[in-house]
């Protein structure tokens, strides 16, 4: 689900973009007034549960992949608002140190996966929750409320690549950017997410919240500012541990081929002029590979860096926010 | 009220003091020893491990090793408070900008990748030392020196400048404290001040220095340093150790089997 540079038009990011950051300024505000002092660096082990999700990539039969984002849980666990942050932080980091999702299409990416995502995924969580009144309603309504995110930000995506070839094209009609419509972009990205990649979601989501809740139940609570990290911290452990599983599933996701890839998978018997000639970014470790100390070893030393890098931010966001004295 | 009963002084910015004052504040706090300072292992152990990862990462030639060294730093950084974290960071940031600049000819010279290896290299040793100093207190790691074989005569020259340089610049605070309150209206000789509280600092330091050795002399003390740290058996150590081995594993891997 991450649009890398050049598949959709540098206006089309400049909307998305636009769109993007009332959402993410009002979930700044809203986080610094709000939420406490001491959960912010909770918003930090969410993007790192987030970051380690989507390093989890898993194959679809023709050669595509997905993975989960975690944005639901993190909307359950500290408000929507924060998973908002949390996730731009994440995407933002994949893809200036990482190369995955590109740096003009952050916009894109920020309001698909950092805004439709975590405030659809918990609305609709919280909706479900209140009308089943069982004691495992709340898991169902984390599991069904990240199933309807997930997806919900997949049709965003589907759609932002396919109106390029609608709006964007030269006079021999052959598009510029993202060379596929409605009728294929919207079949395509669906189809993985409506089966593997929703469920996948929602298993992550609904296991995760499951877990916090016994190990560390005054996570959950709005009004606790005593959090027991040493469960979150075994759980970043272990999704550092099995991050190279990502690497078993082989080929690219639907969407964020390179134009070589592009032109060798699809069968496309062009290159749409602004993916040959568009913006490229060089990132420091791109892909998770660090060349010569392998795949897997590069996938350990991304996971490490990324989880490390986004836990740390957030502790020192949490020492720049003075504390809200009432008298 | 008489013309001359009726003093309205002139406002002063008093940036001048203001600004000296910070400088001097912020210098002492670098030294003075944080007692909320938690290590997961003991001094010694630290400044070993700390020590040896900035030989290693100095002399490594290739490019992945930094990136191990820069996963190993984010880590330890992550580990400590927000403040902490800030202060880390933006030392070592400010540190590796600095050495970039001065490398900008290397990459007109045709070696853009000295630019990046060695302004990363300079980036994760500055963080090493900041988590170092941040988590250690100065008496600890002046007290582990003895454990490395150092001689006396370096340890009581670290150990007093350390002391020296807190009361000389609690003295200087004091004396521009003084300066603040004695100035009164528009006082356009506040920087000439300044000479005169540098020389009374050096006096100060010249008198500190005779009562010291006078206090060595009244005390029997010879500069001869007790080794009293003791390391232990505790989990920090064990895990810290097995860590570095992990580490210097790499370390020799990569020099030796890719390079």
């Amino acid at each position: 689900m991450h649009i890398p540079d050049n598949y959709l038009s540098p206006s089309s990011c400049l909307v998305m973009a636009a769109a993007a950051a009332p959402a993410v300024i009002y979930s700044a505000t809203s986080v610094t007034k709000k939420i406490l002092k001491e959960k912010i660096t909770l918003i930090g082990i969410g993007a790192a549960f987030s970051f380690l999700g989507m390093m989890l990539n898993i194959p679809l039969p023709g050669g595509t992949t997905g993975h989960a984002v975690g944005g639901t849980l993190i909307a359950l666990l500290a408000g929507p608002e924060a998973a908002c942050i949390s996730l731009t932080m994440a995407l933002i980091l994949q893809a200036l140190l990482f190369g995955d999702g590109g740096i003009l299409s952050i916009g894109a990416n920020c309001l698909n996966m950092a805004v439709i995502l975590p405030f659809t995924g918990y609305y609709t969580a919280k909706l479900i929750s209140s009308m089943i009144k069982t004691p495992h309603g709340d898991m169902i309504g984390a599991a069904i409320g990240s199933y309807i995110g997930i997806n919900a930000a997949a049709l965003c995506a589907a759609i932002e690549f396919g109106i390029q070839p609608y709006l964007f094209h030269n006079p021999s009609g052959q598009a510029l950017y993202c060379p596929y419509g409605l009728d294929v972009s919207i079949p395509m990205m669906m189809a993985g997410h409506l089966t593997l990649f929703g469920a996948a979601e929602a298993v992550f989501t609904s296991s995760m919240l499951a877990f916090i809740k016994k190990t560390s139940p005054e996570a959950i609570s709005s009004e606790s500012p005593k959090i027991n990290y040493v469960p979150f911290a075994g759980i970043i452990a272990l999704l550092i541990a099995i991050a190279p599983i990502g690497l078993l599933a082989e080929g690219t996701a639907w969407g964020e081929w390179s134009t070589e890839e592009l032109a060798k998978k699809t069968g496309l018997s062009y290159t749409p002029e602004g993916m040959l000639n568009g913006f490229e970014w060089h990132a420091m470790i791109p892909d998770y590979s660090a060349g010569g100390l392998g795949d897997t070893a590069g996938y350990y030393l991304s996971a490490i860096i990324g989880a490390a890098v986004l836990i740390g931010l957030f502790k020192a966001i949490s020492a720049l926010i003075k504390p809200e004295i009432k008298f | 009220m008489n013309l001359h009963e009726c003093h309205k002084p002139k406002r002063d910015s008093r940036r001048f003091i203001t600004a000296t004052l910070k400088s001097i504040s912020s210098a002492s706090s670098l030294f003075r020893s944080n007692p909320k300072a938690y290590s997961p292992a003991d001094a010694p152990v630290m400044l070993f491990i700390s020590i040896a990862l900035i030989i290693m990462t100095a002399s490594s030639k290739n490019l992945y090793f930094s990136f191990v060294m820069l996963s190993v730093l984010s880590v330890r950084m992550c580990l400590l408070e927000g403040k902490d974290i800030i202060k880390a960071f933006l030392t070592a940031l400010y540190a590796g900008i600095f050495s970039a600049i001065i490398l900008i000819p290397s990459v007109f010279c045709g070696s853009p990748h000295s630019l990046i290896s060695i302004s990363l290299k300079t980036f994760i040793t500055t963080g090493i030392i900041q988590c170092l100093s941040i988590s250690s207190r100065w008496n600890d790691i002046t007290a582990s020196l003895k454990m490395f074989a150092i001689s006396d005569l370096i340890i009581m020259s670290f150990d007093l400048t350390l002391k020296n340089i807190q009361i000389l610049c609690s003295t200087c605070e004091d004396m521009l404290n003084a300066l603040l309150v004695r100035s009164i209206g528009k006082n356009r000789e506040k920087a000439a001040s300044l000479s005169g509280i540098s020389g009374t600092a050096f006096l100060k330091s010249k008198k500190m220095s005779e009562e010291t050795g006078q206090a060595m002399e009244c005390r029997c003390f010879s500069g001869h340093y007790e080794r009293k740290i003791q390391l232990r058996h505790k989990a920090g150590n064990i895990i810290s150790i097995i860590l570095f081995s992990l580490i210097a594993a790499i370390f020799i891997y990569l020099e030796f089997r890719i390079s």
